[in-house]
């Protein structure tokens, strides 16, 4: 979507090209940060007219951010959901689909994780793997109706995902939380309340705390592989590009991640002691995974490639030979289990259970996240770790001397995709600079 | 009992429909001038906290309508500005009001009242207007006249002298059998039951449709719109200001979403309560679909909707002649409309065809 609002005015050039070009990139690169800071400005405005010292409650937010392992710990667990659902609204953005259904895909991947969790019972190698293959099918199935549907009947997936999530909601949260998975009251417990939610899931489906809990076998392992393949990826991709190792580049990185796997697998067997409560889990692992798994999937293949041509241009892509009809079912099949996979990670390594009062939004803010990265996976990766810290610390500027509500972080949240929607204006005046000096 | 019972979901399902007809009416005109508002649920959130802090400060329900109509507007300046005037995205402009809403009105609240679940209560409108049986009687009338009326007027269509003929049949049988059909007394109770005590919103919404039907279909400015929405380039060549179209069109859009939010929460509450619009500018959205886009079509879409909103609580006060009813989940009910909404968008029950330039923005002079 950035790249079809970007590119209009690029054909009216009288500059040498190259240096405009240049600055035009700048430019385009910019945006988001100037929405960002922005954004923060709004956020101290409205601090400054409530009567309080916005330096200090911006320091405050930093403090509960960062003041503590366990506050980084708590922002990074909003950081690794914000991430997938990120992810799942910027992969299908750059398919040309407004995936506004991630919440409900969102909804689907948790109570499937909430239903294999307890239903299922498996030695933890086979649950955790089956928990996230099946509430990824199922929502990326949930997905796949929305693409299903726009590309057999013309329905716009706006809709059809707005209307999708609401019939998530009603079936799940009205029908399978408070009826049929429900927790059993069994004689010895107190009265069951419909805020209960669904039984908890077996300790076998937990996400490791890899900072909390002793380590176990199968968590050690998880971690060296994903350390291993994330290693490996990004050595790949810096060496690349390197024009002396195109022959054994693949072999260098292969020596790099092997020596930083090895490196890792050390410290992680030397791991001993617990930090009790931090409840940082291996989830965050799978949420940068996950952006690695896009990065890849939309610019080192063919079928990337494709989704991006669908998206940029459908008829161009269809004359090419590109079968955009299917494009858009993978794209919106994946963005679905990228959203479910965040329940999961919800379900998983937070919850243990699909909790009766669901903290929702999280597919909503996913949408903030991919408008403010730009649809590019470390775009996404970066603003998710950015609003999962301010959402962090936006809890701890609850606390007296400041007192503000932690909706804060909606606020700032909101006017910074503002700041996006408004990207024309924006882009307008970074460029007055240059129209200046014609 | 069954009487009873009509009247009741009949009350509640003006109460329910009230706001979503209002707010999804906002969208039909927007969206047929060509430009997509999906900022209704947050423009609701913003006119019922607004309308509450006016009438809070004001102690006058209607100050507090004023102000929160007067959001609407700005609202809708921003949102024509940043959307026709600079292009921006409009569905990216909607999704940051809908978050900025959700934020912005908890932390207001919180700022203006010290609460955080809901606001104190304020002067409102809740009392509603009391109708007397007589009153109710002739409102009956003048409504089945009109029903009378619209009949003869298309019976008449084709003829020159249709507006006379109409007329003069309408007053010759259509007044004497509205009045008789008036009298037919469960007809009567059931009509003064629901309608007795419902705030003015609720007069405000069953008129605009008719309204609205009128200034698209009946009138120049009407079909300046809709020609707006369908190819602005060509209203363009034809000397219609499209900006100015789109200006106005956006901006009772916003107004009318704000609307519909004082109707929630200075109209049937006194309150405002944080969690207010919970969704219903979304099944707003969805009626205006379903309705494909077109007033009328969209009253008949919230009374289906509404119908099945209030499904619920009639199966509730049922189960206890029925009691296999109350083997129906809830939830199934609450997904109904929604469901059949994909179906209806799906071409199954008749397909929707949206204003063909809805959601592009249009800039002069484009080739």
């Amino acid at each position: 979507m950035s790249e079809k609002i970007g590119n209009p005015d690029s054909t009216s050039l009288t500059l040498a090209p190259s240096r405009r070009i240049s600055y035009e990139r700048v430019v385009d690169f910019l945006v988001p940060i100037v929405c960002i800071i922005l954004g923060f400005l709004v956020g101290m405005f409205l601090i400054a007219i409530a009567g309080k010292n916005p330096f200090g409650a911006y320091y405050a937010l930093i403090k509960g951010a960062f003041g503590s392992l366990s506050n980084i710990s708590e922002s990074l667990l909003k950081a690794a959901v914000l991430m997938f659902t990120g992810l799942s609204v910027g992969l299908a953005f750059r398919c040309g689909l407004f995936n506004i259904g991630a919440e409900g895909q969102f909804m689907v991947g948790a109570i499937s994780a909430a239903f294999i969790g307890h239903w299922v019972s498996l030695p933890p190698y086979l649950h955790i793997p089956l928990v996230f293959i099946f509430s990824g099918i199922a929502a990326g199935i949930w997905g796949l109706i929305a693409g299903w549907l726009k590309v057999t009947r013309g329905v716009h997936e706006v809709i059809s995902t707005i209307m999708l999530n609401w019939v998530a909601y009603y079936l799940i949260q009205n029908w399978l939380v408070t009826g049929p998975m429900a927790v059993k009251p069994s004689a010895s417990t107190q009265i069951v309340t419909s805020e209960a939610g669904t039984a908890p899931i077996y300790s076998t489906a937990k996400l490791w705390r890899f900072l909390a809990e002793p380590p176990n076998a199968v968590g050690r392992i998880a971690l060296i592989v994903l350390i291993f393949l994330l290693s490996f990826f990004i050595a790949y991709l810096l060496l690349k590009k390197r024009p002396g190792l195109r022959k054994i580049n693949w072999l260098l990185s292969l020596i790099i991640s092997l020596v930083l796997t090895g490196l890792s697998g050390y410290f992680i067997y030397q791991w001993h002691y617990g930090i009790p409560g931090v409840r940082l889990n291996m989830g965050i692992f799978f949420s940068l995974a996950a952006v690695a798994f896009v990065f890849w999937l939309l610019y080192r293949t063919v079928t990337g490639y494709e989704i991006r041509a669908s998206g940029y241009n459908p008829n161009a892509a269809r004359y090419a030979g590109i079968n955009v009809k299917g494009k858009i079912m993978l794209s919106m099949f994946l963005a679905g289990a990228l959203a479910g996979f965040g329940g999961v990670l919800m379900v998983c390594g937070t919850e243990f259970k699909f909790p009766g009062v669901f903290p929702g939004g999280y597919g909503f803010d996913g949408i903030a996240m991919a408008l403010i990265g730009q649809n590019h996976p470390i775009g996404i990766m970066l603003s998710a770790i950015l609003f999962g810290f301010i959402r962090g610390g936006a809890t701890a500027m609850q606390l007296p001397p400041y007192q503000i509500h932690k909706s804060f972080a909606d606020i700032i949240q909101g006017s910074v995709v503002l700041f996006i929607a408004a990207y024309y204006i924006i882009r307008y005046l970074l460029m007055l600079p240059m129209r200046r000096r014609e | 009992m069954i009487q009873q019972i009509i009247t009741l979901s009949l009350a509640s399902m003006l109460q329910f429909g009230t706001p979503i007809l209002i707010s999804a009416l906002g969208g039909v005109i927007t969206e047929n001038s060509g430009v997509v508002n999906i900022a209704l649920e947050g423009l609701m959130r913003m006119g019922g906290f607004f309308s509450v802090v006016g009438s809070y400060y004001s102690g006058n329900p209607w100050i507090g309508l004023l102000l929160g109509m007067g959001v609407g507007l700005v609202m809708g300046l921003l949102h024509a500005y940043i959307c026709v005037t600079w292009r921006g995205d409009q569905i990216v402009y909607g999704v940051a009001i809908n978050i900025f809403a959700l934020g912005g009105m908890t932390y207001l609240l919180e700022r203006i009242f010290n609460t955080t679940g809901h606001s104190p209560s304020v002067p409102a409108f809740a009392q509603g207007v009391k109708l007397s049986q007589e009153a109710a009687f002739w409102l009956l009338v003048a409504i089945l006249f009109l029903v009378f009326f619209t009949l003869f007027f298309l019976i008449f269509k084709r003829n020159k002298n249709k507006w006379l003929y109409s007329a003069l049949s309408a007053l010759i049988i259509g007044f004497p059998a509205s009045y008789f059909i008036s009298k037919i007394p469960v007809l009567l109770q059931v009509f003064w039951g629901a309608m007795n005590k419902q705030t003015i919103f609720v007069y405000f919404a069953l008129t605009i449709p008719f309204l609205m039907h009128f200034l698209l279909y009946k009138t120049k400015w009407g079909l300046r719109i809709r020609a707006v929405g369908e190819h602005p380039k060509a209203a363009d060549t034809l000397g219609v200001n499209v900006y100015l179209v789109r200006y106005l069109c956006v901006i009772a859009s916003c107004i009318l979403a704000t609307i519909s939010g004082a109707s929630m929460s200075i109209g049937q509450l006194d309150l405002f309560d944080n969690n207010m619009p919970a969704g219903k500018g979304f099944i707003a959205l969805a009626a205006m679909i379903f309705g494909k886009w077109k007033p009328l079509n969209t009253l008949l879409a919230v009374l289906f909707f509404t119908l099945a909103g209030v499904a619920g609580d009639v199966i509730q006060s049922l189960t206890t002649t029925y009691p296999w009813l109350a083997n129906i989940p809830r939830g199934w009910l609450g997904s109904l409309p929604y469901i059949l909404t994909l179906l209806a968008l799906a071409g199954f029950v008749g397909r929707a065809v949206a204003p063909a330039a809805d959601g592009i923005p249009y800039e002069k002079g484009e080739k």
